[in-house]
């Protein structure tokens, strides 16, 4: 179904009183050219009644009419512009702190700060789709990862964030095999004018945005370049930065016709490895992805429209490592991968209870890497999807959301993958769900084709076989992994108190995960597919069962607490023992333009940090935000101050990655 | 056209009316006389409507002549008793024009009307009225409130043409203690962030007819916007709420072709034409879907009935 949701109406309304100290000015001003007649006034022409009887385009066709949050197949975390700049979060990996479920990292030591759902960040980011724009910014290179596509927009150009928590195989195929990270960016009308920030602070901070906005009614454009950049996390290895262009531009073609182009390019300059390891050595790795593309929307009538997109994808990995055991052993993880991609979809509504989404989508990706496949062949993925999903309100307390995703993946064969979502509205503001959905993570083109061999003399005489130390070498044959998801969910609405509940009782069934395994020889990887995955009973399918809570309270005016919780046994604990985690953030405007914001996080000790099989701590973290806003003419701003982790340091993806505490100064200007 | 289309019934009458034509051509001076610029189906529907009402009244088909403009200038018909003029440019010629029945103008909205009758004065000549098209601004705040109790900030996008309404507004929001949030479009600059600022401060658009602010082209962005900000846009056409407003307030033509004859009729019947005024009759379009994704539990026939009540006890 269409994506776009909102909460509750009446959630993001401005109360009474706010806005008319905010409009104090604009209200004034109304006023007295109210009392004025127009100069020019008597040169006008009558209204003709032609202005109310004439038709006008319609706008809001049916795949723009937003999809409310308790009728979604799903739970869904909304992650607004208001919110996101309350966090004071420096990127959206940061940001997915606040919802539960998340684990998140800031380290750039694997590629770049990522995010898992439910599975440790140990076991990689790739079991969650991550799109901008309609578009999958899932990285497909090595094992597949969220960490280069929640870098690929500047933070200021997104709207919302959709968080859904659960399978999305459904609407989105294989890889939104648990959960989905939808970035919206905002419309090129609301960013119309020139932005500008400067951020500095301590480990190195120096975040920079230029956006440029223009254009009309018909056509409209935005240009933004932005830059985040710090020393990054203590003992890691070095200065990681990000520079990014995004271009976006929008065409009113016809009445009906919509185009919007959009390119860009993502460069992510890390600093990894460890000095002095041979073979992980200090270097800079670089991420460089860009992209083009350009979609068109067509509105049928009032409730038919179609979409199109084409998308091309480049990413360019280069990492050298260096290696002071075997001088002569090129270790290298680069390469490069591409992806075009080619989507129609066609949204019906037949009348006002049903309404219906079903299209096609080619998908091509291509990696080629010499040193990660030992061949400078093209190694090609081809997916092939038919999708439909139906949101069908029975009766007007009961929506059932059904559909279904078939794939042909020309490595890993076809898969389906339906989902059914019942959500009943017991009475108005109290929703119960309920739904079973399936999903397929194919597996990776290096799980499935690694063969990653060093060849050198200094290693023939260190006495490896013929000089090939031969490091990951797959099998082939990989089964995808299949995951079947069951939820219960609760969504209350309590206007008497101003508070909004949501829970999620989730428990999904992984089978056939893959995990990487080494042959006889002690040190050569493959990857098998095992039932399941549960480290002490590997034969049994791997269950992850929990709970998870999201409140939005309101308790006074301009003042709002969002809490997030998550308890969950994910299985891969030895013996099992559930975790949980937490995130509570306190939002109040404590005087005309002055906002204050507190975070606070907590997750419980794991067994293993992702970077070094060692048992990680508990970690809590306190962040500070408070901001003034600017204005001065035409002309508004905002300063802020941010304090991140305001409690001792701790660490991040790696037992020697320490997130220290660190305060940086915003200024923002727009015109 | 948007009138419920044209039903076959409307149809024929178009036919029937324009076969007439010949024969009345010459006839000079019928009772009744309606005249329009141009024969579209909403006025079709409205002389329909005005003409079964008075042949209802006792008054038969054959007294009533409906004419374009085009047509009434070549042909010697005068209206002997009374002039319909449906539309702003035919009521602008009827205000020119030296007949000597009295003319009612229908299709117009107030503030053109009073601009026509301030360039018209027409003294000694016959008497001039009308029934508004527009509908008035507190049915219309009454609307929101009753559609959309929690939101008592309304905003308004004023041009040229809308902000001689200021005025009127203030007075009858204050009478419901409701507020006002308004922005003025001025024509040679972007409206993009003054629609910002506007919407950041209202709870609901209040779109009033305007050509500078609502237009072809800038009603996608205007939608759009007020979509994203979470904001309801309440309409005077029907044709915004199937474009993406939350629901929109007018008259049909039918309900204007019968408020017209009953006018007409008093004056048939000797007595004097009425003063302009608002129509009675009017319906309530909701965009059901908009309505359910908002989660309002609004529907057209209920919020009519219930502004209706609210009209008769006042």
């Amino acid at each position: 179904m269409p994506k776009k949701m909102r909460p509750n109406g009446e959630v993001h309304m401005p109360n009474l009183e706010s806005s008319l100290l905010r409009l104090a000015g604009p209200l004034a001003a109304g006023v007295l050219l109210g009392l004025l007649p127009p100069a020019h006034a008597q040169d006008l022409a009558p209204l003709s009644e032609s202005e109310f009887l004439n038709d006008v385009p319609i706008v809001l066709s049916v795949s723009r009419m937003p999809q409310r949050l308790d009728e979604t197949p799903g739970s869904v975390t909304l992650l607004d512009r208001a919110m996101i700049r309350a966090t004071g979060a420096r990127d959206v990996a940061d940001l997915l702190r606040f919802v539960p479920g998340f684990e998140v990292s800031s380290s750039f030591e694997s590629n770049a700060p990522q995010a898992s759902y439910h599975v440790s960040l140990k076991d990689y980011s790739n079991r969650v789709q991550v799109m901008v724009d309609g578009r999958s910014v899932y990285s497909p290179f090595l094992l597949g990862s969220t960490g280069p596509g929640l870098q690929a927009v500047a933070l200021d150009d997104i709207e919302r964030i959709e968080v859904i928590r659960g399978t999305n195989a459904a609407a989105y195929g294989a890889r939104a095999f648990l959960g989905m990270i939808n970035i919206v960016t905002r419309d090129t009308i609301d960013t119309m004018g020139t932005t500008a920030h400067l951020a500095l602070g301590d480990s190195g901070i120096q975040d920079t945005l230029v956006r440029v906005g223009w254009g009309d009614d018909r056509a409209r454009f935005r240009l933004t370049a932005d830059q985040r950049a710090d020393s990054g996390l203590e003992g890691a290895g070095g200065r990681d930065r990000v520079n990014r262009f995004n271009f976006r531009g929008t065409v009113q073609a016809t009445d009906r016709d919509r185009l919007d182009v959009r390119a860009g390019q993502s460069l992510i300059v890390a600093g990894v490895g460890v000095e002095g390891s041979s073979g992980n050595g200090l270097r800079n790795r670089s991420i460089d992805t860009s992209f083009f593309q350009v979609d068109w929307g067509r509105i049928l009538n009032m409730n038919e429209d179609l979409a199109f997109q084409y998308s091309h994808m480049n990413e360019s990995v280069q990492d050298q490592v260096p290696n002071t055991t075997f001088t002569d052993v090129l270790m290298s993880r680069s390469g490069h991968a591409s992806s075009d991609m080619l989507m129609a979809q066609h949204t019906v509504r037949l009348n006002p209870g049903l309404r219906w989404i079903w299209g096609a989508e080619l998908r091509q990706e291509r990696i080629v890497s010499r040193i990660l496949y030992d061949t400078d062949a093209a190694l090609e993925t081809n997916f092939y999807r038919v999708f439909f999903n139906a949101e069908w309100h029975i009766v007007p307390s009961l929506v059932l959301n059904a559909g279904s995703m078939l794939e042909r993946n020309s490595v890993s064969g076809d898969t389906a993958s339906p989902r059914t979502m019942l959500n009943w509205h017991l009475v108005p503001g109290q929703t119960l769900r309920y739904g079973v959905s399936k999903a397929y993570r194919p597996p990776s083109t290096f799980e499935n084709f690694s063969n990653l061999v060093y060849r050198s003399a200094s290693l023939a005489a260190a006495g490896i076989p013929g000089g090939e130390y031969v490091d990951f070498h797959s099998h082939g044959g990989l089964a995808p992994e299949s995951v079947v998801s069951r939820e219960i969910g609760y969504l209350g609405s309590f206007d008497s108190v101003r508070m909004d509940l949501d829970v999620r009782l989730f428990d999904e069934t992984i089978t056939n995960i893959i995990e990487e395994k080494k042959e006889a020889n002690g040190y050569t990887k493959y990857f098998a597919n095992i039932p399941g995955g549960n480290k002490s009973e590997l034969n049994v399918p791997l269950n992850i069962h929990g709970a998870e809570f999201q409140l939005k309270w309101r308790p006074w005016q301009d003042g709002q607490w969002t809490a997030g919780y998550l308890w969950i046994d994910n299985g891969r604990l030895y013996p099992r023992k559930p975790s949980t985690s937490f995130s509570l953030m306190f939002t109040q405007r404590v005087a005309p333009g002055i906002h204050l914001s507190l975070m606070r996080s907590h997750t419980d000790a794991v067994p293993e940090m992702p970077n070094e099989g060692v048992p990680g701590p508990a970690v809590d973290r306190t962040d500070l935000r408070l901001a003034k806003d600017l204005r001065w003419g035409s002309r508004k701003g905002e300063v802020s101050l941010v304090l991140q982790n305001l409690g001792p340091s701790y660490p991040d993806y790696d037992p020697n990655f320490r997130f220290v505490r660190q305060a940086y100064v915003m200024l923002r200007l727009e015109h | 056209m948007l009138w419920h289309g044209l039903s076959f019934r409307l149809a024929c009458l178009c036919l029937w009316l324009g076969c007439g034509l010949p024969l009345w051509a010459h006839a000079g001076q019928v009772p009744v006389l309606i005249v329009s610029a141009e024969r579209n189906a909403a006025f079709a529907e409205a002389a329909e409507v005005f003409i079964d009402e008075l042949e209802r009244g006792g008054v038969p088909r054959g007294n009533v002549q409906y004419l374009t403009l085009a047509e009434a200038r070549n042909s010697a018909a005068r209206g002997g008793q009374l002039v319909l003029a449906l539309g702003v440019e035919a009521t602008t010629e009827m205000a020119r024009n030296e007949t000597r029945a009295p003319v009612l103008s229908a299709f117009v909205p107030s503030q053109s009307f009073d601009l026509i009758v301030r360039s018209n004065p027409r003294k000694g000549v016959s008497p001039l009225s009308a029934i508004y098209l527009n509908q008035p601004v507190g049915r219309q705040l009454d609307l929101i409130q009753l559609a959309l109790p929690q939101r008592a900030q309304v905003g308004v996008l004023l041009g040229s043409y809308s902000i001689a309404q200021v005025p009127l507004l203030e007075d009858e929001r204050r009478k419901r203690s409701m507020g006002l949030t308004q922005v003025q479009i001025d024509g040679n600059e972007s409206m993009f962030s003054k629609l910002q600022t506007l919407l950041d401060g209202s709870q609901v658009l209040l779109a009033l007819p305007d050509p500078q602010v609502y237009n072809s082209r800038s009603l996608q962005n205007i939608l759009l916007s007020t979509l994203r900000a979470g904001v309801p846009v309440v309409s005077f056409s029907p044709a915004y709420v199937k474009a993406g407003a939350l629901v929109a307030i007018y008259s049909t033509p039918a309900q204007v072709g019968l408020q017209s004859a009953q006018l007409a009729r008093a004056v048939l019947q000797g007595k004097e034409l009425a003063p302009p005024q608002y129509p009675r009759e009017f319906w309530i379009d909701v965009n059901a879907s908009l309505a359910r994704s908002m989660n309002l539990d609004i529907d057209a026939q209920t919020l009519t009935e219930r502004l209706k009540r609210l009209e008769l006890r006042k």
